[in-house]
């Protein structure tokens, strides 16, 4: 019987580190790499206008805030996405003036002579079924439809002051060409929006509106003037629609494309021991993008002197490489690339090095980043009267991935006693 | 015990041994979409622990992606199972392929929900495994 169970508990051992070990070797070995990307698509609910008549001007409400679990997350801050307009695809019937059943985003692709083109292409297998009220011997027609877009503008909430989103008016072009043969590329016309939690904007309340475009030789006489006064730089005559087009059903799907997402460290007035001073009043957040073509973000703190001025640090970390493309090589050769007095360089652990290409072992790179020249001490970071800093950045530096920085705030005289510290290391990528 | 019995017996654990270890490999995610009152209202968020597709309100539609790399070099046969509630209400665009190593670009499988008017204003959940399955013979 011993034996037996001894057999049995064996087996067992042994398959379970057989799975445990093949798991692993499989993982190593395969090597494929799965990962959620950050970036999010939202289609709106169908914002239907219903008959209009040119030259009419209506407007849809359309709110995008940021959700209720990114609300919670305590380490990120904001996200920064688009409002694009893409051709709508359907199935009519009645010569394009009646829509029935799904609808689908077309593919704007661009032929070899440069010009761009929808495709719907691939056709929904089955078409739907001609409602009873049309008659039946209706064939359904699978397209583009005619577009809207062109004609939809998006007019942004303008909150916070002074407002932190782009607008687009009616009567302009979605999308264009760029580029020689055979290197076409196609270029979106979009609208730009931004949520913060640091900047108290959780919330973009969009008016989405319609001009109607008049139809051949129909339009009022005082067509130009009204596309000029809702958009100067359009060309009236590029926005009548062909007669043909009349009484059609007009489409444009609007897609918002979240891509940046920022994340927050705290700041803390740390002591001697390089512990956090609990209850001083001194604290603050920066929130930074992870990734991005420069190092942008933004500083809010409090508990400062009031109405002073304020230095802010990145420096690599101590005890990390410096060799060449290392945080710590990177931070220093940013500041080099800025200027050579104050702005930065290698901190020793006892005194600046300016402009040095490569460090030592234990020295860290430094970066004071928001000195108005690098010729002198003065910065743009300056506190209110209440001792408050809000101060958004974007510093350029050095493409490459940084990790284990450290994020100071220093009074901008000697000795230039650091006053808040980063609660963890930050770690962002530039592209 | 009869020799077919035991080559049985074998060929069964080993099947379940295969399937094991594909299930220990495979990507396992969390998807969540929550359904919140009002018109044209849509909630983001685009962190990367989950397929979080924030607050849609009815009739909104959104997609998230996963992005796959093949850096061995062995062809991977990809698989995504979904389940749960919210697994009926998310399209998946590219299911049963095989993923080709040292392509230099990623190949991206989006995930895409779409609320139906009839959803009630609550969390709803599901899960999404990634089978990554080897085709050992493209070694060769």
């Amino acid at each position: 019987m011993f034996k037996k169970i001894l057999i049995a508990s064996l087996s067992v051992l042994v398959v379970a580190g057989g799975i445990a070990g093949l798991s692993a070797f499989e993982a190593h070995v395969i090597n494929v790499t799965a990962k959620i990307e950050n970036a999010l698509e939202v289609s709106s609910e169908e914002i239907d206008f219903g008959t209009v008549f040119p030259q009419e001007y209506l407007a849809e409400p359309l709110t995008i805030r940021l959700s209720d679990s990114f609300m919670a997350e305590e380490r990120v801050d904001d996200v920064d996405y688009i409002i694009r307009q893409k051709p709508k695809c359907g199935w009519t019937i009645m010569k394009g003036t009646v829509l029935i059943g799904d609808t689908r985003t077309g593919e704007v692709l661009i032929d070899e002579n440069g010009e761009p083109y929808v495709s719907c292409e691939p056709e929904p297998q089955e078409p739907p079924v001609v409602p009873a009220e049309y008659p039946q011997q209706e064939v359904p027609v699978w397209g583009e439809l005619p577009s809207l877009c062109q004609y939809i503008s998006k007019t942004p909430d303008m909150a916070p002051e002074p407002g932190n989103d782009t607008a687009m008016p009616s009567f302009h072009q979605p999308y264009k060409v760029i580029g020689d043969s055979p290197n076409y590329e196609l270029v979106w016309n979009d609208t730009y929006g931004r949520l913060s939690k640091l900047e108290g904007d959780t919330a973009d309340e969009w008016l989405i509106d319609l001009a109607v475009p008049c139809f051949g030789d129909y339009c009022a006489q005082d067509w130009e003037e009204w596309v000029k006064s809702i958009n100067e730089a359009a060309e009236p005559s590029m926005y009548t629609q062909p007669i043909a087009n009349e009484h059609k059903i007009f489409g444009c799907d609007l897609w918002v494309e979240v891509g940046a997402i920022s994340r927050v460290v705290n700041l803390e007035n740390k002591d001697a021991n390089w512990d956090i001073i609990p209850g001083d009043g001194i604290e603050g957040k920066v929130s930074y993008n992870k990734r991005g073509s420069s190092f942008k973000g933004v500083v809010v703190a409090q508990g400062l002197k009031s109405n002073s001025q304020y230095q802010l640090t990145i420096n690599g970390p101590g005890g990390g490489g410096v060799g060449v493309g290392s945080t710590n090589d990177l931070i220093a050769g940013s500041a080099c690339d800025a200027g050579n007095q104050y702005c930065g360089g290698w901190w020793t652990g006892s005194q600046p090095i300016v402009c040095q290409l490569g460090g030592s072992a234990g020295w860290e790179g430094f970066y004071v980043f928001d000195l108005i020249s690098c010729s002198g001490t003065a910065t743009k970071a300056v506190t209110d009267s209440m001792g408050n800093l809000y101060y958004e950045f974007d510093v350029g530096l050095r493409a490459g991935a940084y990790s284990g920085v450290k994020f100071l705030i220093k009074e901008s005289f000697s000795p230039w006693q650091g006053v808040m510290f980063e609660t963890e290391p930050l770690d962002f990528v530039i592209e | 015990m009869s020799k077919v019995k035991i080559v049985l017996i074998i060929i069964a654990a080993l099947i379940v041994f295969v399937l094991a270890i594909q299930v220990i490999n495979a990507s396992k995610y969390k998807m969540v979409v929550n359904v919140v009152e009002g018109e044209n209202v849509a909630g983001v968020n685009v962190t990367t622990e989950r397929l979080d597709f924030g607050d849609l309100s009815r009739n909104n539609g959104a997609k998230r992606f996963v992005s796959l790399k093949n850096e061995g070099r062995i062809s991977t046969y990809i698989m995504v199972w979904k389940f749960g509630e919210l697994s009926e209400l998310v399209n998946i665009d590219r299911n049963f392929f095989t993923l080709e190593p040292r392509l230099e670009e990623e190949t991206k499988i989006s995930f895409e929900v779409n609320i139906p008017p009839s959803a009630e204003t609550r969390k709803y959940e599901g899960r999404v495994w990634v089978f990554r399955i080897p085709l050992l013979w493209t070694i060769f």
